[in-house]
């Protein structure tokens, strides 16, 4: 065996680094993967579509994740039609080697290419029949949203072969982000209604039977409805859907506003649900806790509570030692931080009549130079499922270009970063442009639009600009701060 | 000089030039000085009075502080009589060998309720109508009025006249020295909080004259329902910026107003709903266990991380609770950071805290929590440093500069003297044996050369202090 000096080893590491860097920079791409006590398990590139959301659930054994999709379209390589986006289905079970199962195409106005809301389908939520009240126990049910103009609900107990199975609404002018609680039924489903003044209010479902709906109510913002004067745009504190706390909570957490102007609303859920449903300013009051508004720079599109956490620093305080908090974020949406500064607050609502804001978290702009990195800069929204792995510990959240970050939440007054994973922009990624001085020039980046966990602790974020789907894990001093033990 | 067992060296070299500080050191209780790049730069034991607020103003070339005291009585070295707590007047020109100059007795009581624990001084050159060569002093005396003292003779005191009186309460007043109009906080017998506003423009401090009453609606005589919470004080940014914050609350309750100077002034003046409401641009109501005692503006900040965004500046209120239970025996009471940068939403963004763990402040006895930040905007420190009193966790500053961020970076905690008593209260209530010994600093203010000034609400007096190290760097001293 010949033996090897150190001296060309070494020259032979240079050149295979070099080699590989010149890779990552012909790649049209000037960003490679950023890390930190996170690490990339497995990815599926979803076709290369613009995703929206990942949920992920365990079905008879399998580990399947359902992505909705913004509007665009793309070749189902399952079938080598070119379809518009709609669900992508896979099986994570192995999430080294996800399996890509299905894409649940759209069609018609679902088709947009602008991606914006209204596009391809962006909502999926899915509930097991045995949860359900009325549902079949060894079925599994996907909610998702078509385009702006359809609700619809599919049977996805085989996901490699998905049915429709109903209609919940369709003729709508806009869908969003729904919610739908697996063990009462009810949904939150974020549409919009000719006759309502803005273009998204909130309709409440119930889906106990997943081949019934009922409608219960609709519900927005007094001043929303129908008849009232005209507020000053559609987009007036339009809804991004809420987070439900079920029935135990009794809590509606709905987040209103687009661009600015936004607004936390704390809602119960008991008398939403059971209330006089005629949509008059004073019905739509009466549920209401608490409003708090964000002002003019902030609008409220994800929230997440944090109820009865214990304040260590607080032990030996004989009152408010144990508080409840509301993570509200805004939605970045400028390229390139053409807009006020976007960030996380930490909403104080131990007395939920009096709501106040008592900490932010911020991806700081100098330790990524990430307005100069194209695209967005700025927070979209958290995970949603609380699984005890992670509740009340880590939350993580979609920040767009600086990709996911991971906040240790034990004392909300003082949030912390802990982990982060910005991925490699890739050969699908689109670029992002703005125009200056007349002239359009793109930068190519990531933005990372949502992030969603399991049961089982990993961590699956998606890509608005077509870069895919990475599966990740906490590392280091941020996985201790989880709780794998149980 | 001995020390009782072996001192910190930061400790032997304040002992080294502050001769007064060796009597800190002859303490009976077991806490000694506890110091982050703070240095002590003198001391004066107040003549062991109880201490609300300090205020330093340069006359004539001497710096002159005036510390307004909690009810008491004590001895007056300088007059060998015993008094009640009053006015101490002291030259800080050189910090480290203070100079008691006079003492002005207040009213007879104990603690908030007697004294003359308020005090704030103007120029006669920045008063419209004052007497250029005069300066002159705002106390309150006790809860019952408002005085107006002629100090250009700081040594020699003289009333000039009493504004108003009949009062049940008075607090944290505010004087616009370049207007004359005082914020007085008071108690009018009718109104149906404790604390409220009288407003009076005091251009000539000889010939006050009555602006109007003012507070939240609610609080007016004949109002129904539950009253907003008592006022503590208010904070004017003047008729350029043509704001007053008012605070109100302590451990409880908490409300910041903003209100619109010019409309305050010039609005109707009938406690009416509708009149009290027209100045007001907004109101925070804080959750029901903080309060809101002292409300600082923080304007124009630029964010640095901001730098590349639209809109990188922004105006805060830096709002402080105010502890008032021993030994936290209530919600813990801390700092508050509310984006004002649109005025009719204030918004919270941030809060801070001195972890209780850090020193077992808790177990330490008295009370432990926020209380105050300096009021003076001295541009050695406005935009970049605030200092916060914390009870027995001592003086705390934090860099503000973010406000998003506040970040602390220097403390002092003065040690306990043979001065340092216990709260009167916790004697009254309880076995006086259990009633903890601990230091209690109640209020701060810095003057325009930088020194920083804390005064003891158990006692142990008035330290004088600087700042040193990285957390000197943050100030300006040009």
């Amino acid at each position: 065996m010949k033996v090897i000096s150190a001296a060309v080893l070494a020259m032979a590491l240079m050149f295979a680094l070099a080699a590989s860097m010149a890779a990552a920079q012909s790649a049209q791409n000037n960003q490679r993967a950023d890390a930190m006590n996170m690490r990339l398990v497995g990815y599926s590139d979803l076709q290369g579509r613009s995703a929206f959301l990942p949920v992920i659930v365990e079905q008879h054994g399998r580990w399947i994740a359902y992505v909705g999709h913004q509007g665009g379209t793309a070749v189902n390589s399952l079938n080598g039609k070119s379809e518009g986006n709609g669900t992508s289905i896979l099986d994570v079970t192995d999430p080294k080697h996800p399996k890509y199962l299905h894409h649940l195409a759209t069609t018609g106005g679902a088709l947009l290419t602008n991606r914006g809301e209204g596009s391809g389908a962006l909502s999926v939520q899915v509930c097991a029949g045995k949860d359900l009240p009325k549902g079949d126990r060894e079925k599994f049910y996907m909610l998702r949203s078509v385009g702006s103009e359809t609700q619809e609900m599919w049977d996805v107990t085989r996901p490699e072969n998905p049915a429709r199975i109903a209609i919940v609404a369709d003729k709508l002018q806009s869908t969003h982000a729904n919610w739908w609680e697996c063990d009462t039924g009810i949904a939150y489903i974020n549409s919009g209604l000719p006759d309502w003044q803005v273009r998204r209010i909130t309709q409440v479902f119930d889906l106990s039977d997943p081949v019934k709906p009922v409608l219960i109510r609709n519900f927005g913002l007094p001043g929303q409805q129908p008849g009232a004067p005209k507020p000053p745009s559609v987009r007036w504190r339009d809804g991004h859907g809420p987070f439900s706390t079920g029935p135990q909570g009794n809590r509606l957490y709905f987040g209103y506003g687009n661009l600015g102007d936004g607004a936390l609303q704390i809602v119960d859920r008991q008398k939403l649900l059971t209330g006089p449903p005629e949509p008059t300013s004073e019905n739509l009051l009466s549920p209401q806790i608490a409003l708090l508004m964000a002002g003019k720079r902030q609008a409220v599109h994800g929230v997440y509570p944090l109820l009865g956490m214990e304040i260590a620093d607080f032990a030996k305080s004989t009152k408010g030692r144990v508080r409840d908090f509301i993570l509200i974020m805004p939605e970045a949406i400028e390229n390139e931080c053409r807009e006020e500064p976007q960030m996380l607050i930490v909403v104080d609502v131990t007395h939920e009549t009096e709501p106040v804001g008592v900490a932010n978290f911020q991806v700081s702009e100098k330790s990524g130079n990430f307005c100069s990195r194209g695209a967005r800069f700025g927070p979209h929204s958290t995970n949603t499922r609380l699984t005890p792995i992670y509740h009340k510990r880590v939350v993580f959240v979609a920040w767009f270009n600086a990709g996911v970050r991971a906040l240790d939440v034990r004392n909300p007054f003082n949030l912390k970063e802990i982990g982060y994973y910005v991925p490699a922009t890739n050969a699908n990624t689109e670029p992002s442009c703005v125009k200056e001085d007349g002239k359009q020039h793109c930068k190519t980046a990531i933005v990372t639009n949502a992030v969603e966990v399991d049961d089982r602790g990993y961590i699956y974020m998606v890509d608005r600009n077509n870069t895919g789907m990475h599966i990740l894990e906490l590392t280091g001093s941020a996985r201790q701060v989880a709780n794998f033990n149980k | 000089m001995k020390m009782r067992n072996g001192g910190s060296i930061l400790i032997a070299l304040a002992c080294a030039s502050v001769a007064s500080l060796a009597l800190a050191q002859a303490s009976k209780p077991e806490q000694r000085a506890e110091v982050s790049n703070m240095k002590l730069a003198g001391y004066n034991d107040l003549q062991a009075r109880s201490a609300y607020q300090p205020v330093i103003v340069e006359q004539k070339g001497r710096w002159i502080a005036y510390i307004g005291h909690h009810g008491g009585e004590r001895l007056n070295p300088l007059t060998g009589r015993n008094e009640y707590n009053g006015t101490s007047i002291i030259d800080v020109t050189d910090p480290a060998k203070t100079k008691y100059l006079f003492h002005i007795p207040g009213e007879e009581g104990r603690g908030e309720t007697g004294g003359a624990q308020m005090v704030r001084i103007c120029a006669g050159k920045d008063l419209p109508r004052g007497d250029p060569g005069k300066f002159y002093m705002l106390r309150v005396f006790g809860n019952q009025a408002h005085e107006l003292w002629d100090v250009t003779v700081p040594e020699q005191p003289k009333l000039i006249t009493t504004i108003v009186k009949g009062l049940r309460s008075t607090h944290k007043n505010w004087w616009e020295c370049d207007t004359g109009i005082a914020y007085l906080v008071s108690g009018p017998p009718d109104w149906r909080v404790r604390r409220m506003t009288k407003i009076y423009d005091l251009a000539d401090p000889a010939k006050p004259v009555f602006v109007r009453d003012f507070g939240l609606d609610g609080q007016q005589p004949g109002a129904s329902g539950q009253a907003p919470f008592e006022l503590h004080g208010p904070i004017s940014a003047g008729p350029k910026r043509n704001r007053v914050y008012f605070g109100h609350g302590n451990n409880k309750f908490g409300i910041l107003q903003i209100v619109d100077r010019e409309k305050l002034l010039k609005g109707p003046k009938d406690v009416t709903r509708e009149n009290l409401l027209y100045p007001q641009i907004s109101r925070l109501d804080f959750p029901i266990n903080s309060g809101a005692h002292t409300v600082f503006p923080l304007f124009d900040m630029e964010i640095a991380d901001f730098a590349k965004s639209k809109d990188s500046k922004r105006d805060f209120i830096f709002v402080v609770n105010e502890s008032i239970q021993d030994e936290c025996n209530e919600a813990r009471q801390m700092v508050w950071i509310v984006d004002v940068t649109q005025e009719t939403k204030p918004f919270g963004v941030a809060s801070w805290t001195v972890p209780e763990a850090s020193g077992n402040f808790c177990s330490r006895g008295e009370r432990f929590g926020a209380h105050a930040s300096n009021e003076n905007m001295t541009p050695i420190y406005y935009g970049r440093l605030i200092f916060v009193t914390w009870f027995n966790a001592g003086l705390r500053t934090l860099d503000i500069r973010d406000p998003y961020h506040p970040k602390e970076v220097a403390y002092y905690i003065p040690a306990i003297t043979a001065k340092t008593q216990p709260d009167p209260t916790c004697v009254k209530r309880r076995n006086p044996a259990t009633c903890k010994i601990a230091i209690q600093t109640n209020n701060v203010e810095v003057d325009d050369r930088g020194y920083i000034y804390i005064v003891d609400r158990a006692d142990t007096g008035m330290h004088i202090l600087e700042l040193t190290g990285a957390a000197r760097a943050i100030a300006n001293f040009k």
